[in-house]
């Protein structure tokens, strides 16, 4: 045996247990038969909760294998928590998306789970070319789940729209590793942190960060990366939207919070300047775009470019001068982590929506649903205005820790613009709620039945919006206790660390 | 010629004698060869398609499939080539196992990967 | 788990009628009501015993308070409010009150409401209400406490709208709301103010808003005191209804009966007691805001008993009798004998639980009808309940040995010992007013002939005896509740107020002792002499009180007509604001500068810069492509340029 096998096992099982699990799901599915289906999604739902599970009590040791193919530390173990948490939620989405369909898409399991490796890959890693992998596994198995309903043309355009721009952004990131390399020799960002840097490649390392900064903000839909967003989200089946909102964030983020870990010892970058101008535009782009839209689907997408520029601007209060301010990351995981919950708490209600394969997002579509469907409209509701960041749910809590730690180191106005922006948002996501109980239902329409998993999994969501905005203590505890060396971290399960902001 | 490139040399040569003798066989085909022309003939050749006419013409999907297929399974192959070739040091150096075990979970996954299309009728032409 | 159960059995029984109540509305059948029975009474009996078991350690040895975590509230920074319950002497009789009485009355509306289509849904307001006011008693911090304030507030506002079919009743809860908002603006106006004084002194773990914290840093406090403590206090007058905000409790009474008689009359309105009570510590460094609560008080008492004199509803006299009685724990806070105030608490929650009670079971037996005028004789009919009632008269009025005299005789003496004569001498003359529209309420209801009509007469019959009983109970209770706290001089002791242990006592010498001799002389003279008075009056000549009427005209309509106080918030507030709410506000304001300017100007604006924005989503991926580059362009000239 290697002598790297026994901490590879040790360190990353559950990244282990992920990888073949796609690859056992891949041969459960191969049948093509409802049964088949159902098998392989209990196989990936039990992975991801294995994996969670394991991330959740793995000490993070700070250990990195390989030159930093692989890292375990407390960032990147939370956002595998995340990520797996979020898969596991995917898969109970497509057991009612497609599981009473004659002919469920069978690849759709298997996809999820080898995109939730790239996920959990990009964000175990320190190593540039590692980093590129992971990013392509999880986008090209995206691409082709957003183009899983095959009989809908605004899937295969949605599809063909992601792969194309998603190629544009894959080509920018990778021309910026290759400047990145060009200017200092190391792939691995840990090592590139401690390199000297020699006057005459400032420039080209600074387009080089550029490019890959550009490579990540387009996963991110940040402001003006964010174009195929709408479309996508709008083409794309309902979990596999909620899916890419909440787990491409996610990997994407901390695929951020790990660049600047490193680059900001290089201050002629102005990074935080960089990231109050993209955060700006993101906010209002995103916030004002929504406005007019007249499909939930639609809202979402530019919701989540809204947040994206909330997101930024976390983490540009991590930025003070040379100095990565390790303690605040602890409000965007939090932030990440609410985020997840609520967009996938509103695709849940989308799912429902639109079983059988036929996609309903249309705002008129959701017209008196709050007295034909009740339960439903309130989960939605409570979703949506969580969203919006109205007390008492998470998305309050979470938006309030964000601006008042944005307020704390000094972004005062950008803060006060991004709270405005936020208001602007209540707007739209009002607009659903408005439909729903303030006009009348349209025609007989029923709602699909929803299958136990989905129900208990909404209750839970709805629970946890409320949880989390009630008494956000704990949790925040949680990920301001997150590091990334090894001596401050604890695993997420073993209770509460005693280091505070 | 810095030292460096020098390393590279032969290769430039290797170029340059491909470029050579693949000019000087067509230009040899073209001086000698007997010329009938007729238009079947004066079409560019290519496989089960005809090459003029509308670029957005509808053919089958499973060209496609085949050329992925091949692209996939012969690209992984290539991996094997300088594996097989160290494999020997390696094992000389008592750790053959090291880069044996890396090597077979690779052909696993291609075997899966196999295994799928194979079931999943992808390898059937008529299906 | 041995504090939290105390509220999470009610709770759950609020939890459980809720669903119960949704199920019933749903299947277009209501539960049947063994089921809520069962929880909706079972549940609050359970709190009582555990109530009483952990009570019970208190009242037998003095341990150390008992401290309980549910749930960490909220961390900010240093910032910090737990979920916390306390368990302490204050507490410990608080607790038992609202279990007690709570559960009673629990049982009581069993019967009382047995017809009602929403029985379920009564029950689990009345079990949240439960569950709120044991948090408010149990918080073991500010924070706790006004969850519980707020809690039982939205529970009376439920409860007194409860038949909001009726416009009068939902006007009535909302004037309730809406009033106490006033108050509890105070109160909060209190917290925030505790907090910015405590927070740059808390440690890692302390929290600004625990009450043991406050009462170590009580110092800190000492030099806004009077100010904080008169924003407590203005939340305890709008709870508790004292002057100026007690005009809800009257209306409040537009609520199912058992309600006025737990919430309005029992528990809720004590809350404003209790805050003073425990935060003592606090009212003691002001003795400005000590002076203003006795003064406002008194007046109350005075003013609520003049008014009840002349009423002729049967809840109007016992709601403004409760407004005056509740004046009368205020002066007991207000000359720092907080002790003796929880005494007056705690026995004027016996005899008024069982005055409204027996006033629901007359009710229940009339038919709805209220008005004493159309009633009378009806001990013939019911004697279970005349008797209760007037054992609980004889309390309220102050007749010895009932539990009503010897706290009230401890406030008197205490006010007149500590030197506040005037208020000592409106005291006394409260309680003369108090005895007398007390027995008059008694004779004109259950004495004399019966003026019903004969045909509301066939029907009149005794209430069940799941109602009964409890009016045994708690007559029971006003016969020797007042027994904790017998004076020196009658050769007992005063159980109560040592155990408490709160605020400074006067020590007892000679000279007080004959000041209370004379006292108790006074007042219980008074007392009978009032009674007597109430007697002629109303049985034996019955012309005298309308001829008084008719030569004191104008006392007898200002009295009758409650001093037109709320004639009078109608015309300098509540039409002021609405008028300028139309016109400035609504006209002005809102929809021109708001709806106008502010709302469809600021949305007209969004709208266009959304549009603008989304000019650019034109589908067309080259398009997004040349963005892309465009934007890097732009980001690689900035990065070269600059």
């Amino acid at each position: 045996m290697k002598p790297d096998a026994l901490p590879l096992i040790h360190t990353f099982w559950p990244l282990l247990l992920i990888g073949v699990g796609a690859f056992a799901s891949l041969i459960t599915s191969v049948w093509g038969s409802v049964r088949s289906f159902r098998v392989t999604g209990l196989l990936a739902f039990g992975i991801f909760l294995g994996a969670a599970y394991g991330f959740a009590t793995l000490d993070p040791v700070a250990h990195s294998l390989a030159g930093g193919i692989l890292r375990a530390d407390g960032l990147g173990y939370f956002l595998s928590f995340l990520i797996c948490l979020i898969g596991a939620v995917t898969v109970v989405f497509s057991f009612n998306y497609w599981e009473n369909l004659s002919e469920p898409v069978q690849e759709v399991l298997p996809l999820i789970l080898f995109a939730a490796l790239g996920m959990v890959l990009m964000v175990l890693t320190t190593h540039l070319l590692t980093l590129v992998l992971a990013l392509e596994l999880m986008s090209l198995s995206l691409y082709v789940l957003v183009g899983s309903r095959r009989a809908d043309p605004k899937s295969s355009e949605a599809a063909i729209k992601y792969f194309l721009l998603g190629s544009v952004a894959a080509a920018f990131l990778l021309f910026g590793i290759s400047f990145l390399y060009g200017a200092t020799g190391q792939m691995d960002l840990s090592l590139m942190g401690q390199q000297a840097l020699s006057p005459d490649k400032a420039l080209l390392f600074q387009v080089g960060v550029l490019l890959l900064l550009i490579g990540f903000a387009f996963k991110v839909a940040a402001v003006p990366f964010h174009f195929w967003a709408p479309d996508v989200y709008e083409g794309s089946p309902a979990p596999v939207t909620g899916f890419m909102a909440a787990g491409v964030k996610v990997a994407a983020f901390g695929a951020w919070l790990r660049l600047l870990h490193v680059l900001v010892s290089w201050e002629f970058l102005e990074l935080r300047t960089l990231l109050v101008i993209l955060s700006l535009l993101t906010m209002f782009v995103g916030n004002l775009a929504a406005l007019r839209q007249r499909s939930l689907k639609r809202i979402m997408a530019y919701s989540s470019v809204a947040h994206a520029g909330y997101l930024l601007l976390g983490l540009a209060t991590l930025v003070e001068g040379a100095v990565f301010l390790e303690a605040g990351m602890g409000v965007i995981l939090f932030y990440l982590g609410t985020y997840g919950l609520l967009t996938l708490g509103v695709f849940a209600m989308l799912t429902l929506f639109s079983s059988k394969g036929k996609e309903i997002s249309k705002l008129d579509d959701l017209k008196g649903l709050g007295y034909t469907n009740p339960v439903f409209a309130a989960a939605l509701t409570v979703f949506l205005i969580s969203l919006a960041g109205i007390p008492p749910t998470a998305g309050f809590v979470a938006k309030y820790f964000l601006f008042a730690r944005a307020i704390e180191t000094g972004l005062i106005w950008p803060a006060i613009l991004g709270i405005l922006t936020s208001a602007v948002s209540l707007y739209y996501y009002l607009g659903p709620v408005v439909q729903m109980y303030f006009h009348d239902p349209v025609g007989e329409k029923s709602m699909p039945a929803a299958t136990l998993g989905m129900k208990v999994l909404v209750s839970f969501l709805v629970l946890g919006a409320f949880y989390l905005g009630l008494f956000p203590g704990k949790y925040l505890t949680w990920s301001n206790g997150i590091r990334l060396e090894a001596s401050r971290s604890t695993p997420i399960l073993s209770g509460m660390p005693q280091t505070r902001p | 010629m810095t030292p460096q490139l020098g390393q590279y040399f032969p290769l430039l040569i290797i170029m340059l004698m491909a470029l050579v003798f693949s000019g000087l066989f067509i230009f040899l085909a073209f001086a000698f060869g007997p010329k009938n022309p007729d238009p079947n003939k004066l079409d560019v050749y290519e496989c089960g398609v005809p090459a003029t006419g509308d670029a957005r013409h509808r053919f089958s999907v499973k060209f496609f499939i085949v050329a992925m297929i091949f692209l996939l399974f012969d690209v992984e192959v290539v991996f094997l080539f300088p594996w097989a070739i160290l494999l020997k040091s390696f094992k000389s150096q008592g750790m053959g196992w090291e880069i044996f075990w890396p090597m077979a979970v690779f052909l696993g996954m291609l075997a899966v990967g196999l295994f799928y299309e194979w079931k999943r009728g992808a390898l059937d032409w008529e299906k | 788990m041995q504090l939290s159960g105390i509220l999470l059995w009610p709770l759950l029984g609020a939890i459980l009628n809720g669903t119960f109540a949704l199920v019933g509305a749903k299947r277009k059948r209501p539960v049947p009501r063994l089921w809520v029975n069962i929880f909706g009474v079972g549940l609050p009996i359970l709190a009582l015993a555990w109530s009483v078991s952990a009570g019970l350690p208190f009242i037998f040895a003095e341990p150390e308070p008992l401290r309980e975590n549910l749930f960490s509230w909220m961390t900010v920074g240093n910032f910090r409010v737990d979920g916390g319950l306390l368990l302490d002497q204050i507490s410990v009789l608080m607790i038992l009150i609202v279990t007690g009485v709570g559960s009673l009355i629990h049982l009581y509306s069993t019967g009382y409401m047995k017809d009602d289509p929403a029985y379920a849904k009564y029950f689990a307001y009345l079990n949240l209400f439960l569950t709120s006011m044991l948090i408010l008693v149990l918080g073991d911090n500010l924070l706790m406490m006004f969850l519980g304030w707020e809690g039982v507030g939205l529970c009376s506002y439920l409860l007194i709208g409860f038949w909001f079919e009726d416009p009068a009743k939902a006007a009535a809860g909302k004037k309730a709301f809406v009033v106490n908002r006033i108050g509890d603006f105070g109160f909060l106006i209190g917290i925030f103010w505790v907090i910015s004084l405590l927070m740059p002194h808390v440690g890692d773990q302390a929290s600004p808003l625990n009450f043991e914290f406050m009462q170590q840093n009580a110092g800190l406090l000492a030099g806004s005191a009077t100010l904080i403590t008169a924003f407590f206090f203005i939340g305890a007058m709008g709870k508790s209804a004292q002057i100026p905000l007690y005009v809800w409790l009257p209306d409040a009474m537009a609520g199912p009966t058992p309600v006025s008689a737990l919430i309005h009359a029992a528990t809720m309105v004590t809350a404003g007691i209790y805050m003073i009570a425990r935060l003592s510590f606090l009212f003691d460094l002001a003795p400005q805001t000590l002076q203003f609560v006795a003064v406002i008080g008194m007046v109350t008492a005075f003013f609520a008993a003049t008014i009840a004199l002349v009423q002729n509803d049967i809840k109007k006299v016992l709601a403004y009798s409760t407004v005056s009685q509740l004046g009368y724990m205020f002066l007991a806070m207000g000359i720092g004998s907080y002790s003796t105030g929880m005494f007056h608490l705690m026995t004027h929650a016996f005899f008024k639980a069982c005055l409204f009670l027996g006033a629901g079971s007359v009710i229940h037996a009339m038919h709805h009808e209220q008005d004493i005028r159309h009633m009378g004789g009806l001990r013939r009919f019911m004697p279970v309940t005349a008797w209760t009632f007037v054992i609980a008269t004889l309390a309220i009025s102050g007749i010895p040995p009932f539990a009503g005299f010897f706290s009230k005789d401890e406030i008197l003496w205490e006010t007149f010992h500590r030197g506040h004569t005037i208020l000592g001498v409106l005291g006394v003359l409260t309680a003369l007013l108090t005895s007398f529209y007390m027995w008059r309420l008694t004779f004109l209801t259950f004495f004399g002939k019966c003026r019903a009509s004969s045909e509301a007469q066939e029907h009149v019959h005794e209430s069940p005896f799941s109602m009964t009983s409890v009016l045994i109970l708690l007559a029971t209770l006003s016969a020797v509740g007042g027994f904790l706290g017998v004076p020196h001089i009658l050769g007992g002791h005063h159980y109560l107020r040592d155990w408490l242990g709160l605020g400074q006592h006067p020590a007892q010498d000679a000279h007080a002792d004959r000041l209370e001799m004379m006292l108790m002389a006074l007042s219980v003279g008074g007392a009978l002499l009032s009674a007597t008075t109430a007697y002629l009056f109303y049985l034996k000549k019955p012309q005298w009180p309308r001829r008084l009427a008719a030569s004191f005209q104008g006392i007898y309509r200002l009295w009758l007509n409650k001093y037109y106080v709320d004639e009078v918030y109608d015309a300098t507030v509540v039409q002021p604001v609405k008028r300028s709410s139309e016109s400035f506000f609504y006209g002005l304001i809102d929809r021109l500068l708001i709806d106008g300017v502010l709302i469809n100007g600021s949305g007209r604006f969004l709208a266009f810069m959304g549009s603008l924005v989304s000019r650019l989503q034109g589908g067309r991926v080259n398009a997004y492509a040349f963005y892309f580059l465009l934007a890097l362009t732009g980001m690689i000239v900035w990065v070269v340029v600059r």
